[in-house]
């Protein structure tokens, strides 16, 4: 057996050094669709596949609030509601509750913005994680002024502590105050994403009465208990729900509820259907290459018929011969796994750099063992897959064959099977066309989206005051217009603003009274998101005004409240156009009112395919914040200079999450544009290689028939006539190709439906675009072998026998 | 002579052994034997009878030159009796054991153990080495490496190209290469040789020296059946079968 499989070894290597053109071609083919599947699937492994490094993480559950009518969905919770839920649900074995922030380490050259979450201490024992050095905080520590201890993830202690196990006791500036390092945490765990470190929640005691209850702001995670459903925890929490309604008459007349999400849900979001369906498509990839490669293998193996012929008088059995036909695809598959894997390393860290930012996961992306025995396992299947077809009918040996001299492997079996493969290879690269044109024109149709603000020349970043300095409001207003004075001087920009939240930047709402309107029975406002901006903002964004005016510096603390609001809001509280003059009040009663100044064209400010929501946009100078992020616009880039005047004003405020608000456009798309880009590239390659298959099994049959075309034209048939002949050969496979293809695509189609925009799953320009682009493609690819045909010399035709 | 298909034609006695090492088999015993044989092609139009009726007993260390015009059935009937393919009705006896309904599995073994064959155009494979070739089918035997080697080294030496062993085929000239694809035929120590046209492909000279050499391995007790155009070499076996339209119109027997 080993000797056999030796001696197949020592022969399929002597046979294929032999043929250095087809081996190029079919290993070529194969590394591509390896490749191309180990790098989507590295993505997928590392995404949706490697479990989170919790202990039992199926068991994490995320809990937001919902209130659907008013178009609030996961929302955070309030100090008063995480209490509610840790003391009334029944199904957890422990919640958390934590908040996203930063803070900023100084004592150091540079200072340094790091991710800083601030937690209940149950987090730790929520997520199941243990650290790696010291301790986690304690309860105790949640209070105020005992709080100053911190605990590092393992990237933050090696990258801003070099791996020092003696960080342990250390102290850290942080925001101007002092913290201990008490601990840091094993490898890969960070959550949420972006976090640098840890420290305790400690908010003050007026921050946690009942009268925050409406302030919500906390995320909020459970550990479900060992048996616990997800549906059974939903279950519970409308009965927590309904006891927390009764309870408090600020949830009005009903519409909350608690939504539960596993916690792989919350952080994969949309994404999982996306790779899940990369990963279908690069599949389809393969599949293109297989056939191919197969192709290639019973073109050749009709050049071999003879031998195989002789093999079998000479006493060797079809299993023999089969094991000897697949001894050579076995080695054309792993030559071509090797080189997949270089092309899929290369192709991993070019998705990743194509994806940016808006890859959940992307850290846990590499090629590890599992993308190392996916590529192996892919190699093996392919092998097998493109070889046994061939082997199995190339073994089908015509004994005589053997006997005869100058006998033609032209078994109609073999060129039935090809131009089947032909058929199956134009009808996956038509459907993988159909789902990169609706990805295009997707994608296409959401670049042109008019999101009312213009990002291109406009540069952000974000600021941190430290708590400590600038605690003052006034000390913040004051930071706020001298920084802006300085970067409204430097050469090159046009304006700059200040704003709590940039567009695609996150949500944060407000509750708000409107002069003269008292809500109806049952009546539901919708949520509106609360904006605070300089006067130049909304400027520097290129906003539409359509009434009133714009922010400007008459608008500071000393003058009365002044808001813009966009014409969603307006629309739906004024739909007559006179919102100008209109009070509004935000939440607390005692607040002073505030008067709409403007209304400006809506912004997309949370997602480019999301609709827009009722917004106002309040004065920051009236509503200071020590967190605030900057938006220049300029002709050149000023990032540089920027930087220098923050620098020269404060060198503890580092700007951080430096970026073109064009790139954060951008990013926003990502999955959408990354979709479009893969898809057409898996469509381009499975078009090059149907149209290479096409045209190899035209061109073989333009040589079979070398002797009838000779006799034809010897019979007077004219060059055109040989040409439509051959077409018409190549025509109908592809005819049947791009037939079953739209077959196939009409059924795939729906499963594309929800990852679109602007475009329907059946958009019939797409499907007819397509279907003509590939017919076209593959008439070329037939001419070329047909044009051939019509050259034939009749004499030499005549004498070919 | 004439003689009826059905008459037993007396065999050589002989030592027994094809080759030296090769399968015992009785003096004189029938190692083939044809009763009724019928091959026919059939097309969705036309039935065409390429053997029809034949009866025929090759006994041991026979030499049989079986002649005929071309569409005799020569080379239907040469491939029937290797297993190469399969007749329609009819009885196939090898060494006393019926062929005719074996599996393919099965005939690829006969062939493999019991047969040895030499082509007109002497199908050695290209890629493979003299030495590779001869050993080809003691490979499909599953004999072990030693003693394929010194098989396929004394196959070699018997057809003088033990020196060449390390050459590849397209090295070689027309008479040397058939004489390898003899020592692949002999190398297995088969029941019986079959030689479709063994010096169709070959000037004279070089076709009489492959005649000498099937004339010393005849000598060495090996029984041969041999298609042939050629009347000198069917004069140099023992025996003669003429076929014409796939019938057995003379069997004459020299010696």
């Amino acid at each position: 057996m080993l000797s056999s499989l030796n001696q197949d070894m020592r022969y399929a290597l002597r046979t294929l050094r032999g043929s250095p053109g087809f081996v190029l071609a079919a290993v070529l083919a194969l590394a591509l669709g390896i490749g191309a599947n180990s790098a989507v699937f590295s993505v997928v492994n590392g995404v949706l596949l490697t479990p989170p490094p919790f202990r039992e993480p199926e068991r994490l559950v995320h809990l937001s609030n919902d209130f659907a009518k008013a178009g609030i969905r996961l929302a955070p919770v309030s100090m008063p509601e995480y209490r509610d839920h840790q003391s009334l649900a029944r199904v957890f074995s422990s919640v958390a509750a934590y908040v996203q922030g930063d803070l900023t380490l100084t004592g150091r050259d540079t200072p340094v913005r790091l991710g800083a979450t601030s937690s209940t201490a149950s987090l730790f024992s929520t997520l199941g994680v243990t650290p790696a050095l010291g301790r986690t905080f304690t309860e105790a520590e949640e209070v105020p002024g005992r709080d100053k201890v911190v605990v590092l993830t393992q990237k933050a202690w090696r990258v801003y502590f070099a791996a020092d196990p003696a960080v342990l006791g250390r102290s850290l500036l942080l925001d101007g105050e002092s913290y201990t390092v008490v601990g840091v945490l094993p490898p890969g765990v960070a959550y949420p994403a972006d976090t640098d470190l840890y420290r305790p929640f400690a908010p003050p005691p007026e921050q946690t009465t009942e009268a925050q209850r409406g302030e919500r702001y906390l995320s909020m995670l459970g550990r479900l208990k060992p048996g616990v459903t997800l549906e059974a925890a939903r279950q519970d929490m409308t009965r927590v729900m309904a006891l927390m309604v009764a309870d408090h008459p600020k949830y009005g007349n009903g519409g909350w509820s608690i939504q539960l999400r596993s916690l792989e849900d919350l952080v994969v979001g949309d994404v999982r259907g996306t790779l899940w369906m990369l990963l279908g498509a690069v599949g389809f990839v393969l599949l293109v290459a297989c056939s191919s490669v197969a192709n290639l293998l019973l073109a050749r193996a009709a050049t071999r018929s003879r031998e195989v012929s002789i093999r079998a008088a000479l006493g060797a059995g079809r299993g023999r011969l089969v094991a000897q036909f697949l001894t050579e695809s076995l080695l054309l598959a792993a030559a071509g796994g090797v080189l997949g894997l270089l092309l899929a390393m290369w192709g991993t860290d070019a998705l990743l750099t194509l994806v940016g930012e808006s890859l959940p996961r992307a850290a846990e992306v590499k090629l590890d063992r599992w993308s190392l025995l996916f590529t192996g396992g892919m190699s093996l299947l392919t092998g097998l897959l493109f070889g046994l077809v061939p082997a199995l009918q190339s073994s089908r040996a015509d004994l005589s064959a053997a006997m005869r001299q100058g006998a033609k492997g032209t078994a109609e079996g073999a060129v039935k099977l090809r131009s089947g493969l032909v058929v199956a290879q134009m009808a996956l690269a038509l459907v993988l066309l159909v789902g990169a044109g609706l990805f295009a024109k997707s994608f296409l149709a959401l670049r042109s989206v008019d999101v009312g603000f213009t990002p291109e020349g406009v540069l952000t970043g974000q600021l941190s005051l430290p708590a400590t300095r600038y605690k003052e409001s006034e000390r913040q207003v004051a930071f706020h217009r001298e920084l802006l004075e300085r970067i409204q001087s430097l050469p090159g920009v046009e304006s700059a603003g200040l704003t709590n939240i940039l567009p695609l930047g996150g949500r944060l709402t407000r509750g708000f009274e409107i002069e003269g309107r008292t809500k109806g029975p049952g009546e539901v406002w919708p949520a509106v998101q609360f904006r605070t901006v300089s006067p130049d903002y909304l400027h520097t964004l290129r906003a539409t005004l359509r009434e009133g005016r714009m922010l400007d510096a008459r608008d500071d603390a000393a003058a009365p409240g002044a808001a813009i609001i966009n014409k969603s809001l307006a629309d739906f509280f004024w739909p007559r156009g006179d919102a100008v003059g209109k009070r509004l009040r935000l939440g607390n009663p005692a607040a002073a009112w505030t008067t709409v100044v403007g209304v400006v064209d809506d912004l997309r400010e949370w997602g480019v395919d999301q609709p827009a929501r009722p917004a106002m946009y309040y004065a920051l100078a009236q509503f200071p914040s020590a967190d605030l992020a900057l938006a220049v616009r300029a002709k050149d880039s000023v990032r540089a200079s920027v930087e220098a005047e923050l620098r020269a004003m404060d060198r503890d405020v580092p700007m951080f999450a430096v970026s073109p608000l064009s790139r954060l456009v951008d990013e926003s798309i990502g999955s959408r544009r990354l979709s479009a880009l893969l898809m057409g590239l898996f469509a381009g390659v499975s078009l090059v290689l149907a149209a290479l298959g096409i045209s190899g099994v035209i061109a073989y049959a333009v040589a079979q028939r070398t002797r009838e075309m000779g006799i034809r034209m010897a019979l007077g048939a004219e060059p055109g006539d040989v040409l439509r002949l051959v077409l018409g050969q190549g025509m109908r496979l592809a005819g049947l190709g791009v037939g079953v293809g739209l077959v196939l695509s009409l059924g795939l189609a729906r499963l594309l439906g929800s990852m679109l925009y602007g475009v329907t799953a059946y958009d019939p320009w797409t499907f007819v675009g397509v279907a003509a682009l590939l017919s076209g493609v593959a008439l070329f690819a037939t001419w070329l072998p047909a044009r051939r045909a019509t050259r034939v010399d009749p004499i030499i035709a005549l004498r070919a026998e | 002579m004439m003689t009826t298909t059905n008459d037993s034609v007396p065999a050589q006695e002989s030592e027994g052994a094809v080759l030296a090492g090769g399968p015992k088999v009785e003096a004189g015993k029938a190692l083939i034997q044809l009763e009724g044989l019928t091959k026919v092609f059939e097309t969705e139009e036309v039935e065409t009878h390429a053997l029809s009726n034949i009866h025929l007993t090759v006994r041991q260390n026979e030499w049989v030159a079986i002649v005929g015009p071309s569409g005799s059935g020569k080379s239907t009937l040469l491939a029937v009796l290797g297993l190469l393919d399969t007749a329609t009705r009819g009885a196939y006896l090898l060494d006393g054991r019926s062929v005719l309904d074996l599996s393919s599995s099965d005939r690829a073994l006969v062939r493999n153990r019991h047969i040895g064959f030499i082509f007109q155009s002497f199908n050695l494979i290209g890629d493979l080495t003299v030495f590779e070739n001869v050993e080809l089918p003691l490979t499909y035997r599953g004999m072990p490496a030693a003693e394929r080697k010194q098989r396929v080294e004394r196959a070699l030496e018997r057809v003088g190209m033990a020196h060449r062993a390390r050459h590849m085929p397209g090295q070689l000239s027309g008479g040397q290469q058939q004489r390898v694809a003899v020592a692949r035929a002999v190398a297995g120590d088969p029941i019986i040789l079959l030689a479709d046209e063994p010096t169709g492909n070959l000037d004279s000279k070089n076709g009489e020296a492959v005649m000498q050499l099937l004339g010393e391995l005849h000598k060495a007790g090996a029984t041969i059946c041999m298609v042939t155009h050629d009347p000198a070499h069917a004069r140099v076996a023992t025996r003669t079968v003429s076929l014409f339209d796939g019938r057995v119109v003379q069997d004459e027997q020299r010696r």
